[in-house]
């Protein structure tokens, strides 16, 4: 704001300016706008809240409450997502994914089912067999629960084509656990039956092997039993006994082999191979058949219970081979009805496989779209996320930044500078709200600010103008007093002059009187020895009448005495005359020293001399002037105090103004008090030291008020009123005993006492006097 | 296929013989079957149950090797009922439950399962090293203490920490025979006859070491097939190398069968059979042709009634059977039966198998003269080998040989 601006500012009334920008009106028009279409319930409060105008409430409930509905609006449309998604996936995990988990089911349940088939067939026990055929029955029974629950559920337009192999396996696990169990029957058969070739084998062989050791024996050494004799070579030796060993060892061979093709049946795994064996084991039969009939009777009795069984064994209905054959034939149908089966399954896999990739199909398609769909989600919420936070960080920066935040620092450093004293800047008024409303209000207070700073000057200059007027006033006073004091002092100035010309004038008059004195006393002593009349002891000049009056001898008679007695009164008269005339002379001498203000010369000069003749003249010319006055000098001379080097004109001027002020003092105090108890007193005492001189003018007078101690060796300072004194005196006296190299101190008790101590080195330190005169 | 036939075959083993009426087994079984209810209450070991131990026995109680396992059927049950009768061993009864396997592996396998199926602490007096060889897997598979088996065949001596031999081996039994025959005889030509089985393999291999740490070799063998008597033929071929003694490693039977011929064929050497022979039967079987037949034993000679045990067997022996005769292969069974209560004794009120088993390693013990020690590696209680000789139709008992 310009100088000149300010300086319109001022001259305007603190009345508010209410322009408003147009942004604002337009907001405010707009809040209007909304107001008014409010229903009439909702407007009125509104109304009541916001003063009915687009302020700071307004604006700050407006603008969270958009803000609030752009977040609400979001959240809002994200749920609709969500709820899109939601419906989307649980038609996926409802439907699609249990479908998908049943037809699976099928799938492996077949797969265990057509597994666990043939384990039956193999089963070794009957208490194996049953654990198979309840595994297998289990394993029917979750295959049917899971086939059924795909038909139920009817989510793939699953149809007869799972049944028909379902039926169809079931069918063939009848007939496998029917087959299972004849062939487990079979095959206990044949382990017995092998168990009880191996045991005949054992015996028929343990039989023969005594036989055969016997016969060998025999062959051999000819014994046959203990005790007997042996055969001869001729008899052991024989054919015959050659051809029953050659028997027993074929014997014993064609049964081992008879026995180890029959083993071999029991476990022949196809029909041609059991054919074969059956086959040669039948030969062997033969062979043995042909050895038992050709050995011995006896013997062959004892192998032939053996053979005859283990013969039984390979050729009965329940034999070996017969039980073989019906197990491998029934083992081949089962293994059809098995293959069948594997079929069936590999069916009913297939189907549910159809069902499961149709499943998948589906599945994946419905996962796509959701995928899809969330995709779309995640791409418009994060829009809308960004859309709202731009919409919140717009109305944060609209309303909080540019219209409040701007508006209220501008507010807050406008305060600053008017309580920084700068009343000179205008506040800024934008707006129709509380901070506007602040704005106003703070250009109102600056203008009466302005105002009040400009009443307080006025004031302030009055203020001065009358201390200004004051300090004239002292200082025309203060020029009076000085001016008095000039006069005073012209006038002692004068005084001094006049007194200086009258000592002058009076001093030869005195000349005359003194000198004829002394010629009078010469003229009376010429008088008396001329008339022979002895001069009566007059040495004493002092001594008054009482020395006088005694007349010489020679005049004898009475005139004579009677002139003696007249010329003695004459001596005395005359004596007194010069005695006086002598001390006038002294005063007219002072008198023109003192006004002569010349400088001394320094001299030897007795101090208790000096201290009592100036006290004396001081006593005398204040008894001069007031005949009331009496003091006693108390004189307390120290005879050592002796000579002092010093101008004794000067020097006398300060005893003379102390005595005085001393005897002023005492006189006002006499004043002041009751006669007769006050006894003035003015002690002078000396001290005389090997170097100083000390002299004490003590009085018993008013004394010195503090306030006024301080100041009385400053010049023309009196307490005495105009005439009376100058200000001068103990200045002077102050200066002359410096000029002298001693001091002046002064101690007092207002009331009770007041003490002078000069002290005055004896030879003077101070320079020459007279060298400066 | 092989293992299907023989526990098919030994099925019809047992019962063949539960049929032939052997009451005592039956009463076994029951008592065995009646207190298994118990067994799970009281929460004891298999076997154990509050008034009983039960022990099992698989072993031939028929075929040619039929006495030993009577004969130690007979001394176990005479060591059990002294105990029940006059000291119970911490107030149970102790049983013993038998099952016949005729001297054949496979049976013996079959009875052993059986018998730790249906809860037997431990198997005692199995007879025979085949049947043996197979049936100590099974007791080892199951952790059943396996004690005395009448064999001292060497595999049950090595790394077999749940069998307690309580006889010396085999492997000593062929070494002191040779070493009697070497040192007393002199004898330089020694011939084997030896059964075609395990059995026989441990006492050739015994004798083969004898030999061979005295720089000898056999002069002859001769083998024959297990429960027949068709030795003759070994005859001859041992005959063939002349030998001054032969060693016979097999059963009773066969061995008389051999001596009986060999003598009727003029050899003069020395007999000499393994402890598992079969003492008594052996010199039955041989009757006066016995005479100067050597077997070496490893229990006491069984009339020596000076030993504290001999004469607690006898009393005992005839406490169960006063026709039995006191014999080497039951006083075995006695001894192992003693030995199985004196351990019982050891392991404390409550034992287990593990228990039992560690009990036989705890110091050595005195079964009243016959002293049996056991430690880590050593599952053999006893290292004596005795010699005993047919006299008069009477065994003697031997500390050296002579001609």
């Amino acid at each position: 704001m310009s100088a000149e601006d300010s300086a319109r500012q001022d001259q305007e009334t603190p009345s508010v300016p209410a322009e408003a920008p147009a942004a604002e009106s337009g907001l405010d028009s707009m809040f209007h706008a909304v107001v008014d279409r409010l229903p009439a319930f909702a407007r009125t409060r509104v109304v009541a809240f916001t003063g009915g105008r687009f302020g700071l409430a307004a604006q700050i409930w407006g603008g969270l409450l958009a803000m609030f509905a752009v977040v609400m609006v979001t959240a809002v449309f994200g749920l609709g997502l969500m709820t899109v998604i939601n419906q989307r996936q649980s038609r996926v995990t409802q439907a699609e994914v249990p479908g998908l988990i049943a037809s699976f089911r099928v799938s492996r349940s077949a797969a265990a089912l057509v597994g666990a088939a043939p384990q039956m067939l193999v089963a070794r026990s009957p208490d194996e067999l049953t654990r198979r055929e309840e595994e297998v029955a289990e394993r029917a029974g979750l295959l049917g629960a899971a086939v059924n629950r795909v038909l139920i559920m009817d989510v793939f337009g699953a149809d007869s084509t799972l049944a028909a192999p379902l039926d169809e396996l079931t069918d063939n696990l009848d007939q496998i656990r029917i087959s299972a169990s004849l062939l487990l029957e079979h095959n206990q058969q044949l382990v017995e039956l092998e168990a009880d070739i191996g045991a005949l084998l054992e015996s028929v062989r343990i039989l023969l092997e005594d036989v055969i050791d016997d016969q060998e024996f025999f062959v051999a050494t000819g014994f046959r039993e203990r005790g007997q004799p042996a055969a001869s070579l001729a008899v052991r030796a024989s054919p015959a006994e050659q051809r029953y060993l050659t028997n027993l060892l074929d014997l014993r061979a064609d049964v081992t082999v008879a026995s180890q093709l029959m083993l071999q049946g029991a476990r022949a795994e196809s029909l041609p191979l059991l054919l074969a064996n059956r086959e040669r084991a039948q030969g062997s039969f033969l062979r043995i058949n042909t050895v038992l009939s050709e050995i011995r009777a006896g013997t062959a009795a004892r192998f032939r219970p053996g053979v005859d069984a283990l013969r039984a064994l390979y050729e009965a209905d329940d034999g070996v081979f017969a039980v073989r054959e019906l197990w491998l034939r029934e083992n081949a149908a089962a293994e059809q009805i098995l293959a069948e089966s594997n079929n069936a399954a590999d069916q009913l896999v297939a189907t549910t496989e159809l069902l499961v990739s149709r499943a998948e199909q589906s599945t994946a398609e419905a996962a796509d779209a959701t995928a899809a769909l969330v995709t779309l989600s995640w791409w418009l919420i994060l829009g809308f996320g960004l859309a709202a936070s731009g919409a919140v960080i717009w109305f944060g920066w609209h309303l909080f930044g540019k219209r409040l935040l701007s508006r209220t620092q501008h507010l807050a450093h406008s305060m600053r500078q008017m309580s920084g004293g700068d009343l000179e800047v205008k506040v800024k008024i934008q707006g129709n709200d509380e901070v506007g409303d602040m704005a106003q209000a703070l250009e109102v207070f600056r203008q009466h600010a302005l105002e009040v700073q400009r009443l307080n000057l006025v004031e302030k200059l009055a203020a001065e103008i009358q201390e200004k007027n004051e300090r004239l006033e002292g200082t025309l006073e203060e020029l009076r007093r000085t001016q008095q004091q000039v006069v005073t002092q012209e006038k002692l100035a004068s005084l001094g002059a006049l007194t200086a010309g009258i000592a002058h004038e009076i001093r030869n008059p005195l000349n005359f009187v003194n000198n004829f004195a002394v010629l009078s006393v010469e003229l009376i002593e010429e008088v008396r020895e001329e008339l022979g009349i002895e001069a009566e002891d007059d040495g004493d000049d002092e001594g008054g009448e009482d020395g006088e009056g005694s007349a010489g001898a020679n005049t004898g008679d009475a005139d004579w005495e009677y002139v003696s007695e007249i010329l003695g009164d004459l001596t005395t008269n005359v004596a007194k005359v010069r005695e006086h005339g002598l001390r006038a002379n002294r005063i007219v001498e002072g008198m023109l020293a003192h006004s002569r203000e010349e400088a001394g010369h320094l001299e030897d000069v007795n101090v208790n001399q000096l201290v009592d003749e100036y006290a004396k003249l001081a006593y005398h010319g204040l008894r001069a002037t007031d005949s009331n006055f009496n003091v006693t000098l108390d004189r307390q001379f120290d005879p050592a105090a002796g000579n002092v080097k010093a101008t004794a004109r000067d020097l006398s001027r300060v005893f003379l103004n102390i005595v005085t002020n001393a005897c002023h003092a005492t006189q006002a105090r006499f004043e002041q008090e009751e006669r007769g108890t006050y006894s003035p007193t003015v002690v002078l005492k000396t001290e005389g030291e090997d170097d100083w001189v000390e002299i004490r003018i003590r009085d018993n007078g008013t004394g010195i008020p503090d306030d006024v101690r301080d100041r009385i060796f400053d010049p023309f300072f009196t307490t005495k009123s105009g005439t009376q004194g100058t200000g001068l005196g103990l200045s002077i006296s102050h200066e002359i005993v410096q000029e002298h190299g001693g001091s002046l101190a002064v101690d007092t008790e207002p009331g009770v006492f007041t003490e002078f101590t000069v002290r005055i080195p004896r030879r003077s330190a101070a320079s020459d006097p007279a060298g400066v005169a | 296929m092989t293992a299907r036939r023989a526990s098919a075959s030994g099925a019809a083993v047992v019962a063949t013989w539960a049929a032939a009426g052997v009451a005592a087994a039956g009463e076994v079984r029951g008592a065995g079957v009646q207190e298994a209810g118990e067994l799970e209450a009281g929460g004891f070991h298999p076997g154990v149950y509050v008034d009983s131990v039960v022990f099992g026995q698989s072993a031939a109680f028929t075929g040619p090797s039929h006495e030993l396992g009577t004969g130690m059927n007979l001394g176990i049950r005479a060591a059990f009922e002294e105990a029940n009768r006059n000291n119970p061993v911490f107030g149970r009864q102790l049983k013993l439950r038998w099952l016949d396997d005729g001297y054949e592996p496979e049976a013996a396998v079959a009875n052993s399962r059986t018998l730790i199926d249906e809860g037997v602490f431990a198997l005692i007096g199995a007879v025979g090293t085949p049947t043996s060889n197979a049936a100590e897997v099974v007791a080892g598979a199951a952790s059943v203490p396996y004690i005395a088996p009448f064999t001292g065949a060497e595999f049950l001596r090595v790394d077999r920490d749940h069998v307690v031999n309580l006889r010396a081996s085999y492997f000593q039994e062929t070494e002191e025979m040779v070493e009697r025959l070497t040192s007393d005889l002199d004898t330089r030509r020694i011939a084997i006859l030896y059964q075609e089985d395990s059995y026989g393999d441990a006492g050739l291999q015994g004798v083969l070491g004898a030999l061979e740490r005295r720089g000898m070799e056999l002069v002859s063998s001769g083998t024959y097939t297990r429960n027949t008597v068709a030795v003759k033929r070994a005859l001859l071929a041992i005959r063939e190398g002349n030998p001054q003694a032969v060693i016979i490693v097999g059963s009773y039977a066969a061995a008389a069968e051999f001596i009986l011929w060999a003598r009727e064929l003029g050899m003069n050497s020395v007999f000499l059979n393994l402890s598992f022979v079969g003492s008594n039967a052996l010199r039955q079987e041989l009757g006066a042709e016995g005479e100067g037949v050597i077997v070496t034993q490893v229990v006491p000679f069984p009339l020596d009634t000076s030993l504290a045990v001999v004469r607690d067997y006898h009393a005992a022996l005839r406490a169960v059977d006063p026709d039995a005769e006191p014999g080497f292969v039951s006083l075995e069974g006695y001894l192992a039966g003693r030995f199985t209560v004196e351990v019982l004794r050891r392991v404390g009120v409550s034992p287990t198998r593990t228990s039992f088993l560690e009990a036989t390693r705890r110091g050595p013990i005195d079964l009243g003269g016959f002293v049996v020690e056991y430690g880590q590696g050593d599952n053999q209680g006893s290292d004596r080998v005795y010699m005993t000789e047919i006299r008069g139709g009477r065994f003697v008992s031997l500390t050296r040989l002579s001609r």
